[in-house]
């Protein structure tokens, strides 16, 4: 237990009387790539929300490196090492592909930091290898706004590699991508969890498949079964809920 | 005691102007993500129209003089609805999703509508003569007295309110209306004309408008501002009551106007106007997005 | 299209430089009621250049900007009136039935505490609104309405207290400013080159801020505050901080302002001139400083001209200005020269 990084303790939430989800509880190594998957509505994006601090949960806690993060807001909780990409691509999009890398490197975030800080040699290397390693070097001066959707991708995922986190919450970061692209990102993921551990949403199960090394399953707002991959896609519950479910993995499939 | 029933009973009818003026904004706001800063225009026009109304009475039908009033209304509905039309298509219907671009666009609509009010109707206020059968009031107990014309406003608004209610939620329009507000992209892949509904709609809010102005031409001297006098409280009202649920409205409405009245009673028309936006703020560390949400999982929307 | 208005953003300082000189030179041409007018515009441009950093840059709508800039004016012209009463009672407060001067107005006999105040008043007010709003993410046209409210309020509270503040007339007939008479060509000479002073403090100051991280963040806040957030910074600061720096300059503003012009009437902190001051950044161009500095002084000349021979022109003028720069020209001046810069790159090509 003494790798474990990030602990959820019996997390609820609801949404208006709606309980989106219920008592779940879960932990992540340090430098483990976790899947949270399961059905529509199953409450996936809801738990990273927790983890982020965009909800507050009813009840329930979320140990960070030790420590209790719940009473912390979302821009505390980046700076102590929780990164966060979003479902659709949210890049700044009038500023160049540089200044948002330059706004998510920022060792301090302070107002007076902002104002009085100039760039190092160290920031410029770290930037510019990152740019390189997400093939966004060539188009660096150009405005975010006009990046593919892809590349957009890439760059939420460049500026949190750059901010150097302990933990990344990635929210289907292969969402709209071709095969190519798709498999690019997963080698990616796995430079990042070198250093880092990563939690990923997704709904691509050949994407799992290829690339997770441990799988949390959830369905409507609870957790249904944990484990690796290969026990987790032979639990005859997890078949049941996605067979039951209109054939999802079918269709992802093809 | 009878002043205290009197000042709450002109809070409630100065709430129920308020309440039918916010009404179009919420709406408006809520469907087409535009505020409009001319909306206090379209009470002036609605004033304006009893005015006319009022003045083709005078002159060529004083013999039946005493039902021009009941004229006036839906006469002040349809001019504000039909300039609220036009404008929507020429100016509203390009700012959507743009809430702060249109605060900007209206006002600009706004400062033109006053100066043609000026140029048509003169920069002095005009009167309308209340009729007859508004005069007077009902004596409850001695010192409180409820007037006929703020009676008579209170129940314009509730048939409106009635109206409005029945149009939103029980008929194919309304959920139409609804349709669109929720989710503007799928009510139009399932054929919903998003653009008529809005510019329908933005005519309806107008029209409203026009109503609460023809109803203020009973309390008081009609000006070519008299829409600006109104549209900071009428935003207050918006935002208190949140948008799009015509239960915050009422809520905001009341709160406001009845606050208004009270705190003038209490202090003075500055004094209370200044406590008015305290507790608005104070109200806001509270629940900043107004009494009544709809909780969103979007970043930023 | 936005790498070339950024492109015509690095050479800002080049045209600023060349706008300081014009201004500099223009007082030797002009005769000295039209330097004055313009030393009141060289105060619009100042006040202009905060509502740019705040609405242009950050993507907040400030519509009670009158009152930051009222606020100034008041302050200095506090001095100033008892300065001209030679620090007995004011006039109007003698006419409203006052026999002493109030205790809050008694510490203004100082000049340089009077000149502070116009500094921290303004600043003090954005900072408790803002921190108050912006704390509990109220945003977009909900800040915009309540700073709108906030200048129907002063400016009615203003009207009211009339012993104290003048009422509706506001606060006029000074004629002395430190021994000087406000009367004399030098003096307005002089605090012409005072307001071209302090713009061109004001635009550094706005220049810097720009130019730095800060300026940045600003800017991602427009583009997405959560995400922002969400990147480790804390926007409440940065939206706050912003908040109080425009309404500084709206305070430098009215302060060099009154002086000039005489008189500061509550109806300049109402809701028609706040808004007024944000259809010139518009005009301008919104993001560009340049842009913000050219207009106001523009507009306000433009304004001048035509409202003092036919007033109704002006009030069409204006009204369809706002409809046409917001739907045509949403990039105002500088966005449509660099469309049209780009258009004759294209063609020369």
């Amino acid at each position: 237990m003494g790798n474990t990084i990030l602990t959820l303790e019996n997390i609820s939430v609801t949404f208006d009387g709606f309980k989106a989800v219920q008592n779940v509880s879960t932990h992540i190594e340090q430098g483990e790539l976790r899947f949270f998957i399961g059905p529509n509505g199953a409450g996936k994006t809801t738990l990273l929300d927790v983890i982020c601090g965009k909800i507050k949960p009813v009840s329930g806690d979320v140990i960070f490196k030790g420590k209790n993060i719940l009473k912390k807001k979302e821009h505390e909780i980046v700076n102590i090492g929780i990164g966060r990409k979003f479902q659709v691509p949210s890049v700044f999009t009038s500023l160049t592909i540089y200044e948002n890398m330059q706004l998510a490197y920022a060792p301090k975030k302070t107002l007076v930091n902002s104002l009085f800080s100039r760039q190092d040699k160290q920031e410029k290397e770290k930037i510019e290898k990152i740019l390189v390693k997400t093939s966004l070097a060539d188009h660096k001066d150009e405005v975010a706004g006009a990046l593919s959707h892809g590349q957009k991708q890439w760059l939420e995922i460049a500026m949190l590699l750059v901010t150097g986190h302990n933990l990344l919450l990635m929210d289907e970061p292969v969402a709209g991508m071709g095969r190519a692209e798709t498999d690019k990102t997963g080698e990616l993921l796995k430079e990042v969890a070198k250093t880092c551990s990563v939690i990923v949403v997704e709904h691509d199960m050949e994407f799992v498949r290829s690339f997770a090394n441990s799988v949390t399953v959830l369905h409507e707002g609870k957790v249904l079964c944990e484990g690796p991959m290969e026990q987790v896609q032979n639990d005859p519950r997890v078949i049941e809920v996605y067979l039951g479910r209109g054939r999802e993995t079918d269709a992802q499939n093809q | 005691m009878g002043t205290y029933l009197t000042q709450i009973f002109n809070g409630i009818s100065v709430s129920s102007v308020y309440l039918i003026a916010a009404l179009g904004l919420s709406i408006t706001f809520g469907l087409m993500k535009v505020i409009n800063m001319a909306h206090g225009e379209f009470i002036m026009i609605g004033a304006y129209t009893a005015f006319v109304v009022q003045s083709i009475f005078l002159n060529y039908l004083s013999g039946i003089f005493s039902v021009y009033f009941i004229v006036a209304i839906p006469v002040s509905f349809i001019t504000a609805g039909i300039i609220g039309y036009v404008l929507e298509i020429l100016v509203i219907r390009h700012l959507y999703g743009r809430p702060l671009d249109s605060l900007l666009a209206t006002w600009g609509v706004s400062l033109t509508l006053q100066q043609l009010a000026r140029s048509i109707f003169g920069a002095p206020n005009v009167d309308v003569k209340s009729p007859n059968w508004l005069n007077g009031g009902i004596q409850v107990i001695s010192g409180f007295v409820m007037p006929y014309k703020r009676l008579f406003i209170i129940l314009l608004v509730a048939l409106c309110l009635t109206g409005v209610y029945l149009l939103l939620y029980r008929t194919p329009y309304g959920r139409r209306i609804r349709a669109v507000m929720q989710n503007r992209n799928m009510a139009s892949s399932l054929g919903i004309p998003t653009r008529k509904v809005d510019a329908y709609t933005f005519a309806l809010g107008s029209g409203l408008a026009g109503i609460a102005g023809c109803a203020l031409a009973l309390l008081g001297s009609i000006g070519p501002t008299l829409g600006s006098n109104y549209i900071v409280d009428t935003f207050m009202v918006v935002v208190l009551g949140g948008v799009s649920r015509l239960a915050g409205t009422i809520a905001g409405a009341s709160i406001i106007g009845v606050g208004d009245t009270l705190f003038e009673f209490l202090t003075d028309t500055t004094m209370a106007k200044v406590l008015i936006f305290a507790v608005v703020i104070v109200f806001l560390q509270w629940k900043p997005k107004g009494l009544f949400t709809i909780s969103s999982r979007e970043l930023d929307d | 299209m936005n790498f070339l208005s950024r492109y015509l953003n690095e050479k800002r300082r080049p045209a600023f430089a060349l706008v300081v000189i014009l201004l500099a030179i223009a007082p030797f041409f002009l005769s000295d009621f039209r330097v004055n007018l313009l030393g009141k515009f060289i105060a619009y441009a100042i006040l202009a250049l905060g509502i740019d950093l705040i609405w242009g840059y950050t993507g907040i709508l400030s519509m009670g900007h009158g009152v930051f800039f009222g606020l100034g004016a008041y302050c200095f012209a506090m001095y100033l009136k008892l300065e001209s009463s030679g620090f007995k009672l004011p006039d109007f407060m003698s006419w409203s039935g006052l026999s002493s001067i109030p205790w809050f107005w008694k510490p203004f006999t100082n000049p340089v505490f009077a000149i502070i105040m116009a500094l921290v008043v303004p600043t003090l007010i954005a900072f408790i609104i803002g921190f108050l709003t912006f704390k509990n993410r109220i945003q977009g046209v909900y800040f915009s309405i309540l700073s709108q409210a906030l200048a129907v309020i002063i400016s009615v509270l203003f009207i009211g207290q009339q012993a104290y503040t003048g009422g509706s007339n506001g606060i006029t007939d000074c004629n002395q400013i430190f021994g000087y008479s406000l009367a004399s060509p030098t003096t307005k000479v002089v605090l012409y080159y005072v307001a071209l002073a302090l713009l061109i403090a004001a635009f550094s100051l706005c220049d810097f801020i720009v130019g730095r991280k800060m300026g940045k963040v600003l800017v991602a806040i427009r583009d997405g505050e959560n995400r922002v957030r969400f990147s480790g910074y804390n926007p409440t600061g940065y939206k706050v901080a912003v908040y109080c720096i425009s309404a500084l300059l709206a305070g430098v503003a009215g302060a060099i302002y009154f002086p000039q012009v005489g008189i500061i009437t509550p109806t300049e902190m109402g809701i028609t001139p706040s808004i007024e001051m944000v259809i010139w950044v518009a005009i301008g161009g919104k993001g560009s400083l340049i842009g913000a500095v050219i207009a106001a002084i523009l507009v306000n000349a433009l304004k001048s001209g035509i409202s003092d021979t036919f007033p109704d022109v002006w009030s069409y003028f204006i009204g369809i200005a706002f409809v046409l720069v917001v739907l045509f020209m949403p990039n105002g001046i500088v966005g449509k020269v660099s469309e049209f810069k780009k258009k004759k790159i294209k063609f020369l090509k």
